[in-house]
Formats: C-alpha cells, sequence, structure tokens
C-alpha cells in the first residue's frame, strides 16, 4: 500500500493524510529526472 | 461500505489494466492512472478505449452490485494528456504531479454521470480520429489555464458503420466480386440490410453467410473480423461480439 494522498482541488497542494508523522514530509516523494508526456485519468464515483 | 467500493475500485481498475493502463492510486472514491508511453496514437486510442469501457462496464458492474445486495452507482470518467513528472514515495511506489493530473481532477466534475470529458490539450492529440465525437461542452478556468476548453467523448455511431461496411466489403472482395454481390443481394432481399446495417446487426450477416457456405461461413467471418481490426475499429464494441469465435 502507498502513502494516501489527497489533492486539494483549490490549490493543488498535495497533502499526505496518512502514515507520516511530523519531520517525515522532507523526503517525502523523490522526483527524478524523467517528465514525461502522457496521457492520465480519473474515475470518480 | 468496504464491500461496495473495492467492487467499484477493482472492476475499474482490472479494466485499466487490461489497457495497459497503470494505476496510481486511489483517492477516496477515485482511481488515479496514466499510460505509460503516451506520445503515439496507438496509446492516444487505448487510452480513449480504456475510459470508454469503464462506461460501458456500468451495466455490469451495477449487476455485479445488485447481486451482492448493495445499491447502482454512477460515475464520471475524465483525461488530459500532457507533461507530468513521476516520483517515488518513501514507500518505493509511484505517484505523478503536473498541471495535466490536476486539471483531470478538476473537470471530472464536468462530465455527466457515466461519460468520459476530455481536456484541450488531449482534445488537440486526438481530434482527428476517426469513430469518435467531440463535443465542446464548456470551458474551464482556473489559475493555472485560463478557459481551458473541455470536450466529452462518445463513439461516433454513423462513422463506425460505414468503416465496418468497408471492412466486410473487402473482405468479401478479397474472396471474388461475384461473392460479394451475392451476399449484398442476399443481405439486403432476405433482411432489408446493407453492409454498413451489420454493425447494429451482425446477425443478419452471420445468417446469410451460413446459408450461402455452410461451415465455411466460420473462416469468412474471421477475415472479416481481421479486416475489422486492421481498420482500427475500436476493439471494445459489443455489438461485433459476433464476430468472435466463439459465437459464430
Amino acid at each position: 500500500m502507498g502513502i494516501t494522498t489527497y489533492i486539494d482541488a483549490n490549490n493543488e497542494d498535495v497533502i499526505p493524510t496518512t502514515g507520516i508523522g511530523e519531520g517525515d514530509c522532507e523526503n517525502l516523494v523523490t522526483f527524478g529526472e524523467s517528465t514525461k508526456k502522457i496521457c492520465v485519468g480519473i474515475v470518480t464515483s | 461500505m468496504a464491500k461496495y467500493y473495492g467492487t467499484f475500485l477493482n472492476t475499474l481498475g482490472s479494466i485499466i489494466l487490461k489497457f495497459h493502463g497503470r494505476i496510481v492510486k486511489n483517492i477516496g472514491d477515485s482511481l488515479l492512472y496514466y499510460f505509460p508511453e503516451g506520445t503515439t496514437q496507438s496509446q492516444f486510442v487505448r487510452c480513449l478505449e480504456c475510459n470508454l469501457s469503464m462506461l460501458q462496464a456500468h451495466t455490469y458492474l451495477n449487476s455485479k452490485l445488485r447481486c451482492q445486495g448493495l445499491p447502482s452507482l454512477d460515475y464520471r470518467v475524465s483525461s488530459d494528456y500532457g507533461t507530468v513528472a513521476i516520483a517515488k514515495t518513501v514507500l518505493m511506489t509511484e505517484d505523478i504531479f503536473g498541471q495535466p493530473v490536476n486539471i483531470c481532477a478538476k473537470i471530472n466534475s464536468l462530465a455527466r454521470p457515466n461519460s468520459l470529458v476530455i481536456g484541450s490539450d488531449f482534445y488537440e492529440v486526438v481530434r482527428n480520429l476517426e469513430c469518435y465525437k467531440f463535443e465542446g461542452i464548456r470551458s474551464f478556468s482556473s489559475g493555472l489555464k485560463n478557459s481551458y476548453p473541455v470536450y466529452s467523448v462518445t463513439y461516433d455511431e454513423s462513422k463506425i458503420k460505414k468503416i465496418v461496411g468497408k471492412c466486410i466489403e473487402k473482405a468479401l472482395m478479397q474472396m471474388s466480386t461475384a461473392n460479394f454481390e451475392t451476399v449484398v443481394k442476399h443481405l439486403f432481399e432476405k433482411y432489408d440490410c446493407l453492409l454498413s446495417d451489420c454493425y447494429t446487426r451482425p446477425q443478419c450477416l452471420r445468417d446469410v453467410l451460413v446459408d450461402l457456405y455452410g461451415n465455411a461461413s466460420a473462416s469468412i467471418m474471421q477475415n472479416i473480423r481481421q479486416q475489422i481490426e486492421t481498420c482500427a475499429v475500436p476493439r471494445t464494441i459489443s455489438r461485433l461480439a459476433c464476430f468472435e469465435d466463439q459465437h459464430i
């Protein structure tokens, strides 16, 4: 299971909601060199 | 509740995987996914086909829920295309960030229940594809992109009918002109059916071929199916199911 995150529709911030303690956020994600042009999708009930 | 969303997310998730999409995560009752290589037309088609297949699974999904004594549900699908950063989380799972992701999330609510919307950047790379109908719904405004157009996507049934008709014609002409003319004549006289009508009435074609060619009709149907696949007509059109071997 990965870290559950919530994309705030108003300010585009990505807010960790589970499993992360104070002080851990500095290394929450690691961005590699690669950016890709890709298709993304979301399905919502 | 867990069973309810489990059925919803897992059913749609399995469709995404079938089309070689990659599921990033679920966000509450949503699934976020992407298609790893997105710069070729076949990948764009795969994304559209995946999205439309999820919508076509609506009836199946709800019957599955009903069997478990759960209420039915509706859902919306949105997609966009563009540059996305792929990040690794501390747990070594993957996450994606970028404007297409944010816009995709925000335009989702513009879709009617059980329909698909795409953003303008995706529309620009798929707008000339046959078989799909794109309809501008309204522009979306945010701090990122002002007046960003959004389009609904459905199958273009009339174009698909024509393409299917041409594919059948080509397959029959490969046999001989006489065979082609015989099939067309029988279709019309017996069922008042043109070749292009075989998209919505495939059983007419099957019956005529069985009447005319008996057991050999199976290989003719197979040739027709291959011809349709060559023309890149979406694979997920349920009406063409009778072209599959098991239905012949």
